[in-house]
């Protein structure tokens, strides 16, 4: 029950919010005080539930860069050379998906 | 790299080589934990959303046969107790208009009220019925319909994700009179626990790992899972929603177990902060209070439900309708006699091991509580069921 959706803030008016959902736009509850507009946001029953953090996003693709180095590293590889391979596959992964 | 939102969700939902890499390391963990001596590794989820994109994405055929994923008390819904749904019927037979989710309007009652034994039941016998997507749209409609509409009830169901939904328009006083909220708020930390104790004293196969719910997470961050956690000293992880999400949330879980490691870590990083949305909380806490609640076919849970605070009684469904809640001496299971949701519920048994899965019980005609959410496990189940993608999971599970 609780799908979180993500949307963009328009505007914001105290506890109230214009968001748009892709193409429609919507009226929304506000939590937090420093929703701002162009805020990428989790709206949950007609509620802001939570802001992305836009420089996270990248730190989702690290945690897996990261477990794949150490496993790499497990396998015998030299450290150098893992973190090479690492950065080349999320290279890879970033350019493959760049018109997302 | 700067990565935006909808290149993320691609990756994560697309990308079958970052999922094929995640898996290899998924076995190549489960290899190592083999070799240790662990053979078998049971990973609970405790989100609806988290068991969906688990059957959806046949993430369980995905999995090597040592690791199971099973699913928790995961949705607000199936765990609405039957005697809150009958209250709201009889109000709405009694002309009160219900605002209910679209979620929970097929939800079956153990007793007939009236003749209905849902709220979808008593819309067809000209009870007052109104589906709506949130407590805001509620407020608007009965804005709207003043005059028309004297007196209503907002059936309040929801975990942590949904409360400030609620919180937030009642502390602003912008719920206008005769508006009513029937809060069956429930707190999904306290049921965890409660599952995870259940699982040990029935001498079941421990659980070894968590993937704790996102959306909930957002709220009350990944504190209270750090607790649970280190209780049962089992590794935790706050997962997203897409397929990879999941995947890099379990391949986190096992590296955990390999080095012996409890605690929480949070893989939903874009929108999870470790203390969680404070002025959620700080708006919940001002309009609400714990309170030990009931579950639906489990019983009471300590500290496990929210009602509201004395300063806002004035908009308690409880208190102008003078409705009761259950009460702990009295309680009786809400179940039909061969549903096993309970169990379903806290992860003791799966949709299939019940007599009346896709028998009696479909999505269509529900007999028990998980068969009506799109969240409810033997609601996600069944939907995918028939069809390849279910019956490879079941085949890899060994259920069919
Ligand atoms: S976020 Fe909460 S309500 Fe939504 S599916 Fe997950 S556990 Fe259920
Ligand atoms: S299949 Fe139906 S009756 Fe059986 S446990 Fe699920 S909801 Fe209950």
């Amino acid at each position: 029950m609780c799908w979180g959706v993500p949307a963009k803030v328009l505007e914001t008016d105290g506890v109230m919010a214009k968001v748009d959902f892709g193409g429609s736009i919507k009226d929304v509850l506000v939590i937090n005080t420093d929703i701002k507009p162009g805020d990428l946001v989790i709206v949950h029953a007609g509620t802001i539930i939570g802001k992305i953090e836009e420089e996270e996003l990248d730190n989702t693709l690290k945690l897996y860069g990261d477990l794949l180095r150490d496993s790499l590293i497990e396998d015998g590889m030299d450290p150098d050379e893992a973190e090479k391979n690492v950065r080349e596959w999320i290279r890879y992964l970033l350019g493959e998906n760049r018109d997302g | 790299m700067t990565l935006s939102l909808q290149q993320l969700i691609k990756i994560f939902r697309d990308n079958i080589e970052l999922a094929n890499r995640v898996k290899n390391l998924i076995e190549k963990y489960t290899e190592k934990l083999v070799r240790k001596g662990l053979d078998r590794v049971k990973i609970m989820n405790f989100c609806g959303t988290h068991e969906w994109t688990t059957v959806h994405y046949g993430i369980r055929s995905l999995l090597p046969p040592e690791i199971e994923l099973v699913a928790g008390p995961g949705c607000p819904v199936c765990i609405t107790p039957s005697k809150y749904i009958e209250e709201a019927i009889r109000l709405s037979l009694e002309g009160v208009l219900i605002y209910v989710f679209g979620d929970a309007y097929k939800l079956p009652t153990v007793t007939k009220v009236n003749g209905a034994a849902s709220l979808s039941e008593a819309k067809a016998l000209g009870g007052e019925i109104e589906i709506v997507y949130s407590f805001l749209d509620a407020i608007k409609h009965f804005r709207e319909n003043k005059g028309r509409v004297n007196e209503a009830v907002f059936l309040g169901i929801g975990f942590e994700t949904t409360a400030p939904s609620y919180a937030v328009p009642i502390f602003n006083n912008m719920v206008p009179e005769g508006l009513y909220l029937l809060s069956v708020l429930r707190l999904t930390p306290p049921a965890a626990d409660y599952a995870l104790s259940a699982v040990i004293e029935r001498g079941l196969e421990p659980v070894n790992g968590i993937v704790a719910p996102g959306h909930v997470s957002t709220i009350i961050g990944a504190a209270p899972w750090d607790e649970i956690s280190r209780k049962y000293k089992i590794p935790t992880v706050v997962s997203g929603f897409e397929p990879t999400d999941l995947l890099l949330s379990i391949a986190m879980i096992l590296k955990m177990i390999c080095e012996e490691k409890a605690g929480v870590e949070v893989e939903y990083k874009r929108i999870v902060r470790y203390t969680g949305n404070q002025q959620a909380l700080e708006y919940m806490y001002n309009v609400f209070y714990k309170h030990e609640a009931s579950w639906r076919g489990i019983g009471f849970i300590p500290d496990s439900g929210l009602k509201l605070r004395d300063e806002h009684l004035g908009y308690d469904a409880y208190t102008r309708f003078g409705i009761k809640e259950p009460e702990k001496d009295s309680w009786v299971d809400d179940l039909h006699p061969s549903c096993k949701c309970a169990e379903v519920v806290l992860g003791l048994k799966k949709p299939v091991d019940c007599s009346l899965f896709l028998k009696a019980c479909t999505p269509e005609r529900p007999m028990g509580p998980c068969m009506v959410s799109l969240e409810g496990t033997c609601a996600v189940w069944a939907r995918f069921g028939g069809g390849g993608k279910a019956d490879e999971i079941a085949k890899s599970l060994g259920l069919w």
